[in-house]
């Protein structure tokens, strides 16, 4: 009787305490969700010594995304998303971005590169959904005339599998 | 002479007639309480109830014990559940059937003529199921290309799942033969086969799954009638 009595409660209390412990709902930030896909910009003085070089204000706009995804970074390694509907996404690397519309002082120079890859969905858990990892990818500079109009020299696919954001996938250099 | 023999006379029959109430006595202390055995069957209230107030929600089920020994029922439960879940990025639908079977355990010591229960119990749950995904988002660290909601309708049949149960209740008698019943339930999950993308979200016996642990919980109000087979002393 005394047993039951105690059982019944301890049963009870632990079913409280499961209720109480749902973390399911919310998809925590730390969350690794669909990658992006890292860039490195390297000298093209000396491509086999891959010597990191910075791209002077550099702007990054995706075609049929609304505004700059970067707008006049400094810096050596970016990373960008790559659409997760299509299996192609297209940027624009605008260098030496002008700050406004008016400023006459910088000579941008806007070269285009496109992505092209195949697409997994891989499930998280309830909160999250699902992410994408994305396989074959591959970049094509867009070449113009003539070729010395181009800022970037070359883009080399150094992985072409994106499962997470830890080493570098497409290697630029100029 | 004449004297003491009806003396002793009278003194035998009173002694002789105490005897017999004596006796009559003893056999009156002595009738034992016999309680009573059978099967009762009954419904879940608060899957109906449920179905009513949640659109996302259908289920029935249906329940029944055996005493087979003292405090000893073997039980089980048969349903049917049909769940829609509704999560931020994620919506799923599981629907499909289950039968629950084990034994109860009453720990509370009746007074003659009562017949409540304080429940404790085990199961073993098995399910067949099908979980259809019907709406996801995909999940990026940016919303630069905005979101990326896809509207599927991609159904899993032929899924199974199986779980131990540990049970905690009440069951009163309110009317002759006719119980009120109260249960919780701490459940673990054993085997479960999913779909190729994704967990099960639910399991229909089982309710919602837990994405970090292989427990879940479940309750039950529910009504049932006896039906007395036969009956048998208390030891």
């Amino acid at each position: 009787m005394k047993n039951g009595v105690l059982a019944l409660l301890g049963i009870f209390a632990l079913f409280l305490v499961m209720m109480g412990c749902q973390k399911d709902d919310i998809c925590a930030e730390s969350t690794l969700t669909t990658p992006l896909l890292k860039i490195s910009f390297y000298d093209n003085e000396s491509p086999n010594d891959s010597i990191p070089k910075v791209p002077t204000n550099l702007t990054i706009i995706a075609e049929g995304a609304e505004g700059n995804y970067k707008t006049r970074i400094n810096t050596s390694e970016v990373s960008i998303p790559l659409r997760t509907d299509v299996d192609i996404t297209t940027y624009q690397f605008i260098l030496n971005a002008a700050a406004s519309a008016n400023d006459a002082t910088s000579v941008e120079n806007n070269d285009v590169i496109t992505f092209t890859y195949a697409r997994n969905q891989v499930y998280i858990n309830r909160a999250c959904s699902f992410k994408m990892s994305y396989v074959n990818l591959q970049a094509t500079l867009e070449n113009e005339t003539p070729n010395t109009e181009n800022w970037i020299k070359n883009a080399i696919v150094l992985n072409s599998t994106i499962e997470d954001e830890t080493t570098t996938h497409i290697s630029i250099y100029f | 002479m004449k004297q003491p023999l009806i003396f002793l006379f009278t003194f035998s029959l009173i002694w002789l007639v105490g005897i017999e109430t004596l006796q009559a006595q003893t056999v009156t202390d002595t009738v034992t309480y016999k309680e009573r055995y059978g099967l009762r069957v009954g419904v879940d209230l608060s899957k109906p109830l449920k179905t009513l107030l949640d659109d996302n929600y259908n289920g029935l089920e249906l329940l029944g014990d055996y005493r087979i020994y003292k405090n000893y029922y073997l039980a089980a439960e048969l349903g049917n559940e049909n769940m829609k879940l509704s999560e931020n990025n994620l919506s799923v639908t599981d629907k499909g059937s289950y039968i629950k079977l084990g034994a109860d355990y009453n720990a509370y010591e009746n007074w003659a003529g009562m017949e409540n229960m304080i429940i404790v119990g085990l199961r073993y749950g098995f399910s067949t199921f099908s979980q259809t995904l019907e709406s996801y988002s995909i999940s990026t660290t940016t919303d630069y290309f905005g979101p990326n909601i896809i509207e599927a309708s991609e159904q899993t049949k032929g899924l199974t799942a199986s779980w131990i149960e540990l049970i905690a209740g009440v069951k009163v008698e309110l009317f002759q033969n006719l119980y009120l019943g109260a249960n919780v339930q701490l459940k673990r999950m054993v085997t479960q086969t999913t779909p190729s993308n994704i967990d099960n979200l639910a399991v229909p016996g089982f309710g919602k799954t837990n994405d970090y642990s292989q427990f879940g919980v479940g309750y039950s109000y529910n009504i049932s009638y006896l039906i007395p087979l036969y009956k048998k002393a208390k030891d």
